[in-house]
C-alpha cells in the first residue's frame, strides 16, 4: 500500500512537473527563437564504393546562428572549410552520373552514434588514413601505434565512424577531381 | 550504478518533492494585510536564487516562474530550504570568501518561505509582484548573438555494460573573422542523457575530419571499469601507473584541457557539467578570442537512460566588436594523474595535489572542482611568492550532482611565481551513499564509478597579456582528466 501511494505521489510530481515544460495536447509548439540551420554544405569528390556512395575530401560551410539586429557577417561570410571528412550519402538518385567528379551538396548530418561494431571501415589504422593528422584526438591519445595489447599498456581500439549525410539533389563543381 | 548519478540524485528530489508537496492544504482563503504572500515576500526571493534553474528549459523538474507553478510545491520548497538543501551551495563561508554565483539563502529568507508555507501559501495581490524577470529564451542562460550547431549525437537505450565511451568530434566554428566572444555556453538538448560535453578551440588543419566521432573501445569488466595493464602490480593492489592514461590526459587528447599556450583561445575548456551554466566574462569586462577558421573540438560524454535519446547540443556566444580590457583563461591545476590510486574501503583519501605556477600578473576568478562519485572535498588554496597561502575556495562536501562554477566576487589577485595548490579527499567507503563498490582499488577513468580530479579555474589578465605566458610551462603537476 505505502509502495502504491508513494508510486502514484512521484507519478503525480512527475505530471506536475511536466505541466510546465512539456508540449500538451491541442496547444501549438513555438518555434524557438533560436533556431540554427542543420543544414551543412560539402563540396567533395564523389565516389562510390560497391553499392554506396561518399562524398571525400569535403570541404564544409556552416551557417551559425546570428540573433537579429547583428549584422549578419558579425563572425565573417560563410566559407567553406577544407578537411579530409567522408560523408556516407543517405540517398543513390543521381549520383552515377557524378562519379569522380567535385560536386557541391547540401543536407543535414545524421546523428553520430559511438556504439557500431568493430568493422575495417571504423578502426583507426595505426599511421595511416584517418588515423594520422585527421585524428588528432584519439590517434594522439593512443600514441602512434593504434590499438594496443601489453604488459604495460591497456587494451583499446580507437575507433571511428564516418558521418551520414541526408543529402539533397547535388551541384556539379567540375568534372574531375583534384 | 552505472547511471548518472545527478539523474538518481535529481529524480530523488523530484520524488522527495512529489511526496512532500501532496500534504499541502491549500489555502482558499485571502492572506491578511500584514502576513507574508507569494508575491509580495516569496517572489523576490525565487527570483533571485532559484529561476535561474526553475524555468523550462533549466535542470530544476519544476518551474517557479509564477505562483500557479510553485505552489503545488510550496511544503517542499520549505523542506528543502529549511534544510539548505536548496538552493545547492557547497562552498565554506569559514575563510572569508564570498561568491556572485552564491545562490544560498540567507536566514531571513528561509524564515519568510517557511512562513509563507504555514500560512498556507497565500498568492496575495498580484500588484505586490516585482517585475518579471526576462530570462533568456528557449531555456538559454545567456541570451545569445551566434549559436553554432554541435553534432547531433545518438544516445542507444541499454549499450553493453551500460558504457558509451567518451567521443570527440571536431566541428567547424564558422567563425572566417577574427571573434572576441564574452561569454559562452554548452546547451545539451537532452539533459536526461548528457553527462559532460566540453569544447576546446583549436587551429584548424586541412587534413581534419568533421563531424566522424573518435572513440577508444576500451576493454572493461563486468563493472565497467577500465581493466589495466598490469595485472602483477594489480594483484597486490598497489597503484597502478598508467603511460597510457598519462597520455590521454595529455594537452590536446581525448577531451583534455588545452596546453596552457592554448588556454586563452575562446576561454579556454569549457564544459557543461550537471549544475554548471555559462561561462560568462562580462562581469570582468573580460572576453576571449576565437581567430577566424578555428575549429572546435567537443568531448562528448552521455550516460544510457534506458530509452533509445538524440542530443541536439548547440554551442552559444555573446560577441563583442572591439577588443575587451581583459581576456578571460581556464584551465585545469593539475589532475588524477600519477600515483592516484584509492584503496578499498578509505573514507578519506588524499589525492596527489595538484598545483600550478603563474607566470605572469593575473587575477583568479572563478573555481570549478570536478570529481566523480567518491568526490569528498576539494580546497583551492593560493600560496603567494612571499609564503602567504589564502583558501580561494574550500568545497567541503562535494556534490557531483552539482557541479558549480564558484565565482569570486573580489577575485584574488596573483603575481607572477604564485602557486595554486588544490588538495581534494575521496570517500571509497560504505559511508558514500553514492559508493558503487567500495570493495575495491579506484583509478582514474572516464566512467563515474571511476574516478577524476580536475580542479578547473578561471583567470583574467590584460588582453595585451600573451596568454602563452600566464601559466608557467612544465608547472602543472600531472595531467587532470576531465
Amino acid at each position: 500500500m505505502t509502495v502504491l501511494a508513494v508510486a502514484v505521489l512521484c507519478t503525480a510530481g512527475l505530471a506536475a512537473q511536466g505541466a510546465g515544460t512539456q508540449p500538451r495536447p491541442g496547444v501549438p509548439v513555438e518555434k524557438p527563437a533560436i533556431d540554427p540551420s542543420q543544414e551543412i554544405v560539402a563540396i567533395g569528390c564523389l565516389v562510390k564504393e560497391g553499392d554506396n556512395y561518399e562524398l571525400r575530401n569535403s570541404a564544409v560551410l556552416i551557417r551559425p546562428w546570428v540573433a537579429p539586429g547583428l549584422k549578419p557577417d558579425t563572425v565573417g561570410t560563410p566559407a567553406p572549410s577544407p578537411s579530409k571528412t567522408v560523408f556516407r550519402l543517405m540517398h543513390k538518385e543521381g549520383l552515377d552520373a557524378h562519379v569522380g567528379h567535385k560536386v557541391e551538396i547540401v543536407g543535414v548530418i545524421q546523428p553520430q552514434t559511438a556504439n557500431v561494431p568493430p568493422s575495417p571501415d571504423t578502426i583507426v589504422r595505426p599511421g595511416t588514413g584517418p588515423g594520422t593528422a585527421s585524428a588528432p584526438a584519439a590517434a594522439g591519445a593512443q600514441g602512434a601505434s593504434g590499438a594496443q595489447e601489453s604488459a604495460e599498456q591497456p587494451r583499446f581500439v580507437p575507433r571511428l565512424n564516418n558521418p551520414e549525410l541526408d543529402n539533397k539533389p547535388l551541384k556539379m563543381v567540375s568534372t574531375s577531381c583534384p | 550504478m552505472k547511471r548518472s548519478h545527478y539523474l538518481v540524485g535529481a529524480l530523488g528530489i523530484a520524488a522527495l518533492i512529489a511526496a512532500s508537496s501532496a500534504s499541502v492544504t491549500i489555502a482558499q482563503t485571502p492572506a491578511p494585510a500584514a502576513a507574508v504572500t507569494f508575491h509580495k515576500d516569496v517572489e523576490p526571493i525565487l527570483q533571485k536564487n532559484c529561476q535561474s534553474c526553475h524555468r523550462p528549459g533549466q535542470i530544476a523538474p519544476m518551474s517557479l516562474l509564477s505562483y500557479q507553478a510553485a505552489r503545488p510545491w510550496a511544503r517542499a520548497m520549505k523542506t528543502k530550504v529549511v534544510a539548505r538543501e536548496m538552493p545547492p551551495w557547497f562552498a565554506d563561508p569559514q575563510h572569508g570568501k564570498t561568491y556572485s554565483t552564491d545562490r544560498s539563502l540567507t536566514q531571513a529568507d528561509i524564515d519568510t518561505i517557511a512562513t509563507w508555507v504555514d500560512a498556507g501559501a497565500p498568492e496575495g495581490d498580484p500588484k505586490d509582484a516585482p517585475p518579471a524577470v526576462v530570462w533568456p529564451k528557449d531555456g538559454w542562460s545567456i541570451q545569445p548573438d551566434v549559436v553554432v550547431r554541435g553534432p547531433s549525437f545518438k544516445v542507444p537505450a541499454r549499450p553493453p555494460s551500460n558504457v558509451i565511451e567518451w567521443t570527440t568530434i571536431i566541428v567547424p566554428t564558422g567563425f572566417t573573422k577574427d571573434t572576441w566572444v564574452t561569454s559562452v555556453e554548452i546547451k545539451p538538448s537532452d539533459l536526461q542523457v548528457t553527462h559532460h560535453i566540453c569544447i576546446s578551440f583549436q587551429p584548424h588543419s586541412e587534413d581534419i575530419l568533421y563531424y566522424t566521432p573518435f572513440w577508444n573501445d576500451k576493454t572493461r569488466d563486468d563493472e565497467g571499469v577500465e581493466i589495466k595493464p598490469n595485472p602483477a602490480t594489480a594483484s597486490t593492489g598497489a597503484p597502478r601507473i598508467n603511460p597510457v592514461q598519462q597520455r590521454e590526459r595529455s594537452p590536446n587528447g581525448v577531451g583534455g584541457a588545452p596546453a596552457p599556450g592554448n588556454a586563452a583561445v575562446g576561454g579556454g575548456f569549457l564544459c557543461y557539467l550537471p549544475g554548471n551554466q555559462a561561462f560568462d566574462y562580462r562581469p570582468f569586462g573580460a572576453g576571449a578570442l576565437i581567430p577566424a577558421g578555428y575549429d572546435i573540438s567537443i568531448a562528448q560524454h552521455y550516460t544510457p537512460s534506458g530509452k533509445e535519446a538524440v542530443d541536439l547540443p548547440q554551442i552559444g556566444f555573446t560577441v563583442s566588436n572591439t577588443p575587451p580590457k581583459k581576456r578571460w583563461v581556464t584551465t585545469q591545476a593539475g589532475g588524477a594523474g600519477n600515483g592516484f590510486a584509492i584503496p578499498p574501503n578509505e573514507p578519506n583519501y588524499l589525492a596527489p595535489p595538484g598545483e600550478l605556477e603563474f607566470g605572469a600578473n593575473a587575477e583568479l576568478v572563478m573555481m570549478m572542482p570536478h570529481m566523480h562519485v567518491r568526490g569528498r572535498d576539494m580546497t583551492y588554496t593560493v600560496v603567494h611568492p612571499d609564503g602567504r597561502k589564502e583558501v580561494a575556495l574550500s568545497v567541503p562536501k562535494y556534490d557531483f550532482n552539482w557541479q558549480m562554477q564558484y565565482v569570486l566576487s573580489n577575485p584574488v589577485k596573483v603575481a607572477p611565481g604564485t602557486k595554486l595548490h588544490v588538495e581534494a579527499h575521496y570517500n571509497n567507503s560504505t559511508t558514500n551513499k553514492y559508493n558503487p563498490n567500495p570493495n575495491r582499488w579506484v583509478y582514474p577513468g572516464n566512467m563515474t564509478w571511476e574516478e577524476m580530479m580536475s580542479p578547473f579555474f578561471g583567470v583574467i589578465v590584460d588582453t595585451e597579456t600573451d596568454p602563452t605566458t600566464v601559466f608557467r610551462r612544465g608547472a602543472v603537476n600531472n595531467g587532470g582528466g576531465e
